[in-house]
């Protein structure tokens, strides 16, 4: 055969496509108003889902996505680290702040415990000496005494509004300094510090060096004091197994889990499950389930007007296709064959989906935007969400299109042209 | 354009070709029929509505197949060969004007001729644009070239449909009814321009049911019940 087959661009295809659409804009525009509002939910339900599930991950990132708790599981072979003949121990190493501080990501990391004295009575606690009068402002059992290094300190962020808080010097040397709570400052009477007041505690001085009105981290503290660990050590003894030490690490923003993961080998580099360490709760995980609670309803909503989208599609295609049999038997005789014929009208209801979508998304993305302006939220957008939208048009057109084009193949020639 | 030679084979030749509609009740439009169409012809096929005449353009359009008999188009056994070879022939070899002229309302003059080389010509669309205007110039339209359809009268939209025939340059013009939704002085100028094709080597093959479109080809084909007559009228024209 020497003739020439028919054939089409894919340039032409679209040429044409556009063509047919331009002819009648009112109604193009009309056919595409189901896929714009189906892509646009969806687009926008994702986006809101996300901007504010952020806004929740957001609240609660600076002051514990930052925070490890690192405890002491008890000696190997015991599971449950409580062991009765030796109630008091303390396992971290004596390095333990520098070895965890030497991790990348580390901001502050310190050994802390609460204080409870060697025969088990509540510590005594007075603004006054022991023999000075009576015992009648003596406060006891309800003030709680915490041990912490000073990196400890630093990482509780305690807002010191007097005086200053002890440093490694004092640590170093166990002396009598401790840091008091507001609330216990005014509980013993102390109002500035400048006359350089002192506590006792079980008759013992120690100088206060400062008071904080609040702390971010181990709120506990704000009805106590602080003192250094060495000098809790030396006056009160190790910390108890049922108030076992524990190390406060503060990282960096987005290094806590790295940071959780090499803390327990970097304290016990020999048996790294000596110690455990609680990294806070993975933001992806908590986003994710908060999103899928939210999504899930409103996701079908979307999901159900795109099938009304492509249900109109389809209708109208197939009544163009209807009202173009005329045009249809010309393409025919003018050498089109019936792919042709299909693949134009395919072409056309591709393209009324992606600009469907295409128009959706933009809708979309301006209500997430509007929204997250309105409320000063930042818009959070994942590109796996946003870039596949317009193309979610363009298939719904697609298989919208399949079957008033499959019709329209069909049509005979002789049969379009008699009209 | 080719010239007429003796080598060169019929155009169109219809070999016992027949046309049954399956049915209930089997319906004959055309019973089997010898025509032989040389290069270069003027033929008239003329009869009532209803005898046929649509059913024997569509089957020498290749837009249908005959249920019996060889139909040998250009030299070219349609019979054999594959419905996608019959589409690519129709659209090179074949131009159809019809009396519904067929126009896209919504594009231009050029536009719609040039749609007659979408399918069939490789060639760059400015190239095909020019042919398109070659093929309107030819018609005498060359100052309606942006034209849309609707501000044409229907002299002119079917001298625009005859453009769109032509730009292929086919071997066989086939004119259905091309006068029949026009008046008298316009079905003149129509029937002049497609006169001065056949002057120019085209091969013409007219079906109307009107007497003096019919008159202006060398020979005329009577069809009545499906069944041919031909009548060798020394007509009037070029020759």
């Amino acid at each position: 055969m020497q003739i020439d087959r028919s054939h089409l661009r894919i340039r032409e295809l679209g040429e044409e496509a556009l063509a047919g659409l331009s002819q009648r804009p009112a109604r193009t525009l009309l056919t595409m108003l189901g896929t714009v509002l189906g892509v646009g939910a969806f687009v926008a339900i994702l986006g809101l889902t996300s901007t504010a599930t952020g806004q929740i991950s957001s609240a609660f990132s600076p002051l514990s996505a930052t925070q490890v708790d690192v405890q002491d599981t008890g000696p190997a072979g015991n599971g449950q680290g409580l062991q009765t003949d030796s109630p008091r121990r303390d396992d971290f190493p004596e390095d333990a702040d520098q070895r965890v501080e030497r991790l990348n990501g580390v901001v502050h990391a310190g050994v802390w415990w609460k204080v409870h004295s060697q025969d088990g009575q509540p510590v005594s606690v007075a603004a006054n000496p022991p023999n000075a009068v009576d015992n009648a402002n003596a406060e006891s059992g309800s003030v709680d005494i915490y041990a912490a290094s000073p990196e400890a300190l630093a990482a509780m962020r305690p807002t010191i509004t007097m005086g200053r808080s002890y440093d490694a010097f004092a640590e170093n040397r166990a002396e009598h300094v401790v840091v008091l709570s507001e609330s216990t400052a005014q509980r013993l009477g102390i109002s500035r510090i400048d006359a350089q007041p002192a506590v006792f505690l079980n008759g013992v001085p120690y100088s206060v060096e400062g008071i904080f009105s609040d702390v971010n981290r181990l709120p506990e503290v704000l009805l106590g004091m602080v003192i250094p660990t060495t000098t809790a050590k030396h006056d009160f003894g190790l910390p108890t197994s049922g108030d076992p030490a524990h190390m406060l690490i503060e990282t960096r923003l987005g290094a806590a889990r790295l940071v959780a993961s090499q803390a327990s080998i970097a304290l016990s580099p020999e048996q790294f499950d000596r110690f455990k360490a609680i990294p806070p709760p993975d933001p992806h995980a908590l986003k994710d389930r908060v999103a899928s609670d939210l999504n899930a309803l409103f996701l079908l909503l979307a999901g159900i007007t795109l099938a009304i989208g492509a249900v109109g599609i389809a209708n109208t295609t197939l009544v163009s296709v209807l009202e173009r049999t005329g045009e249809i038997g010309l393409r025919r005789s003018l050498g089109a064959r019936p792919r042709h014929i299909a693949s134009q009208f395919l072409a056309e209801s591709t393209a009324i989906g992606a600009l469907g979508g295409l128009i959706g998304t933009a809708l979309g993305v301006g209500t997430v935007i509007s929204v997250a302006l309105a409320k000063n939220w930042t818009a959070l957008l994942s590109p796996s969400a946003v870039l596949p939208a317009p193309l979610i048009g363009a298939v719904v057109g697609l298989a919208a299109g399949t079957y008033p084009a499959l019709r329209a193949a069909r049509i005979e020639p002789v049969e379009a042209l008699r009209r | 354009m080719t010239s007429a030679t003796c080598a060169a084979p019929p155009v169109v030749d219809l070999r016992g070709v027949a046309r049954t509609y399956q049915g209930p009740s089997p319906v004959t439009a055309l019973h089997p029929v010898e025509l032989r169409i040389g290069v270069g012809e003027h033929v008239a096929i003329i009869g009532p509505s209803g005898s046929g005449k649509s059913t024997l353009m569509n089957l020498i359009g290749l837009l249908d197949r005959p249920t019996a008999g060889t139909y040998l188009m250009d030299g070219v056994d349609t019979s054999q060969i594959s419905e996608r070879d019959r589409t690519a022939l129709r659209g090179h070899r074949i131009g159809f004007v019809f009396q519904a002229f067929h126009l896209m309302p919504h594009r231009s003059c050029v536009e719609n001729v040039m749609l007659a080389q979408l399918y069939t010509s490789r060639r760059p669309k400015a190239t095909r644009r020019a042919n398109a205007i070659e093929a309107l110039v030819q018609v005498g339209l060359g100052h309606r070239l942006e034209a849309h359809p609707g501000t044409l009268s229907g002299g002119e939209r079917q001298r625009v449909a005859i453009a769109r025939a032509i730009v292929n340059r086919p071997k066989l013009l086939l004119a259905d009814e091309p006068t029949g939704n026009l008046d008298s002085s316009m079905a003149h100028s129509v029937l002049d321009i497609l006169d001065n094709l056949i002057a120019d080597g085209l091969t013409l093959l007219v079906i109307t049911h009107d007497a003096t479109v019919a008159a202006r080809a060398r020979r005329t084909v009577r069809i009545a019940d499906g069944r041919l007559t031909e009548t060798q009228t020394g007509a009037t024209g070029a020759g």
